[in-house]
């Protein structure tokens, strides 16, 4: 019989019992299947739980007590999805995400289809939500992402060659995450001996570093904050002490100017990383500009000084 | 892990949600193809429990391609999710709409549905799929969900890029979408048009009183798409940007048709909406892009290095 017929007549068999099913009753049950010796019986029923169990079914081994005798037994509540309370709203978004993923080749594909399914399965209905949910992506992820995640689920090393690099660096994916659409791994880089950002669309090779290995290859900082390392605005990246910049903007920029800098109105900037605001300062146009301190400006004006000698020229 | 059996567990449910599902649909929502779905349809009469009469089997038809279940054998109901697929779900939410309050509630709803045995991995698993910080203050958020769940109009004072100005608007919100990983408010402008607007560029959103009857219809996928496809309009005008060789890599992963150049640099095509926009986007580069053409742009690109290099050596006088 086929390993996995056996496997689900097994699990029928136990989820139907009602009460614990002692291993002489399932040898007694399949008795084609399990008649070997007996050593080889009890190995190849051990090597069938152990393939249930790898898929979440919870098999739990009872001793004999003043109930029952000895035997198996399966938690069918710790087995059948519940009903997940979602609302109209929250299910409708859920959907609508996924599907997206699943148009733009989101890493995981496989589990996220079997998460929807399953869902599905449970609540077939599908009520109507209160407005629509829209979510879109312009670009579609690809392998590399796919070789990020499953590394990253796994705990598995990562060899990769990233932008312009000539050689290739080790990093253990510690997480993964997206800054406005682009997918990017934060990691342990082992070259640099240091927790580095590497957007994956810049990642041009990935693969498992030791593909002979099994099992988890490093532990995460149980302190490690992913956010640190991709923040919101530029300015947040941790590159030197903080530098307290104090800006200026048209009265027309007066709220807005702060607020696209991820500031309160009227409150200085604790840059981490000056050159990074100055970036985001000339993208908010004339209206903004750099009061204070004069390294700032200074900084500003020399970024600039080569871009507009350039500009004098013809292209 | 065995796969199929991972798969074979969900068939059965999933083909008893909706009786006469078509082989095709049941195959594309399993991920799997239309032959190994055939395959596990031929195993699944054999499953049972014994003694294996009829009524103990598994009785699962195809006809006419569509998948009917008879007796399902207490298989008619899908298993709890693995720590990876309510993880897969998690960050499919996390990341492709960070900061989106109706999906950050169904993924707290989701860790109820993870088998209890993987539910320390789920935990550990959500830490590394990490969501970004919302762009969008968390004031202007609410108050955008707030006004589309009761139809109340909303003054926004939204900085537009196009313009380089911010200025106060009352608008009609519809929804949000959220493109790329930004959330936009869709919505109807005073003038009754259509508008998305960037809710990380609304600095201020106050819900007013006054209410609006229901905006027809309007297909908001459609605008969505639009706006993820900006990049790739042949509709807009477009500019060449010139990249230095230090922001060439990253602009080669941000403009997919880039070209390399003998100094290291890279030239991309851009779409652009407006002069401001484009000197913008351009100026957001600090300094390593400029514009080699048209020319007009390339002035303005001038114009505007000249007013920000003098406003800031004027300060230092």
């Amino acid at each position: 019989m086929d390993p996995t017929q056996r496997q689900l007549d097994l699990l029928a068999f136990l989820l139907q019992s009602r009460g614990r099913v002692s291993k002489s009753a399932i040898f007694d049950a399949f008795s084609d299947e399990y008649s070997a010796s007996a050593d080889a019986a009890e190995r190849k029923l051990a090597r069938d739980k152990t393939v249930l169990e790898e898929l979440g079914v919870p098999i739990q081994w009872h001793p004999a007590d003043d109930d029952d005798g000895e035997g198996y037994r399966i938690d069918r509540s710790a087995f059948y999805l519940p009903d997940i309370p979602l609302t109209p709203d929250e299910r409708a978004a859920l959907h609508a995400v996924a599907a997206v993923a699943l148009d733009t080749a989101f890493p995981l594909r496989t589990e996220l289809s079997f998460a929807l399914a399953k869902l599905r399965a449970r609540s077939p209905a599908d009520p109507r939500p209160s407005r629509p949910f829209v979510y879109a992506r312009a670009a579609g992820a690809g392998e590399v992402e796919d070789c990020i995640a499953r590394a990253l689920a796994d705990r598995r090393r990562l060899r990769i060659r990233y932008s312009d690099d000539r050689e290739d660096r080790d990093v253990d994916p510690w997480a993964f995450t997206a800054r406005r659409g682009r997918f990017a791994m934060v990691g342990f880089c082992h070259r640099r001996d240091a927790v580095r950002t590497f957007y994956a669309d810049r990642i041009r090779v990935c693969a498992p570093a030791n593909p002979a290995a099994s099992g988890p290859e490093f532990e995460v900082p149980a302190d490690f904050d992913s956010s640190v390392h991709l923040p919101a605005h530029s300015w947040q990246l941790r590159v030197h002490a903080p530098v307290e910049v104090d800006l200026e903007f048209a009265p027309d920029l007066a709220e807005s100017g702060s607020r696209a800098l991820g500031l309160e109105p009227g409150s200085p900037c604790p840059a981490t990383y000056v050159e990074g605001l100055v970036a985001e300062v000339l993208a908010l146009g004339p209206g903004a500009t750099i009061r204070s301190p004069d390294s700032a400006r200074a900084l500003l004006v020399r970024r600039l000084a080569p871009l507009a000698r350039r500009l004098q020229e013809a292209p | 892990m065995n796969e199929r059996l991972r798969r074979l567990l969900v068939v059965v449910p999933a083909a008893r949600a909706r009786p006469g599902i078509s082989v095709q649909e049941l195959a594309r929502q399993l991920d799997c193809s239309v032959q190994e779905l055939r395959q596990d349809l031929d195993l699944l009469p054999l499953v049972g429990s014994p003694p294996f009469c009829p009524d103990d089997l598994v009785e699962i038809d195809v006809q006419n391609d569509r998948v009917y279940v008879r007796l399902a054998q207490s298989f008619e109901r899908p298993t709890r999710l693995s720590a990876t697929e309510a993880a897969a779900l998690a960050a499919a939410a996390r990341l492709l709409a960070p900061g989106d309050p109706v999906l950050h509630g169904a993924v707290e709803k989701l860790a109820r549905a993870v088998s209890p045995a993987q539910k320390a991995l789920y935990e550990a698993l959500l830490r590394r799929f990490a969501e970004a910080p919302a762009d969008a203050p968390e004031d202007v958020a609410r108050s955008v969900d707030r006004a589309i769940s009761l139809h109340r109009e909303l003054e926004i004072l939204y900085f537009a890029r196009t313009e380089l100005a911010a200025r106060a608007r009352v608008v009609q919100p519809r929804a949000t979408a959220t493109v790329d990983g930004v959330r936009y408010l869709s919505a109807r402008n005073e003038a009754g048009a259509e508008r998305m607007y960037r809710l990380d560029r609304i600095a201020r959103a106050t819900v007013r009183e006054r209410r609006f009857p229901p905006l027809p219809e309007t297909d908001l996928s459609e605008a969505a798409r639009r706006v993820a496809s900006l990049e790739s309009c042949t509709e807009l005008p477009r500019a060449t940007v010139r990249f230095a060789p230090a922001a060439a890599a990253a602009a080669r992963a941000r403009h997919a048709g880039a070209t390399a150049l003998p100094d290291g640099g890279a030239d991309a095509s851009v779409a652009y909406t407006s002069l401001p926009w484009l000197v913008s986007y351009v100026l957001s580069w600090g300094g390593e892009a400029e514009i080699a053409a048209p020319e007009p742009a390339r002035r303005a690109l001038r114009e505007a290095v000249e007013r920000a290099m003098a406003a800031h050596r004027k300060d230092e006088e």
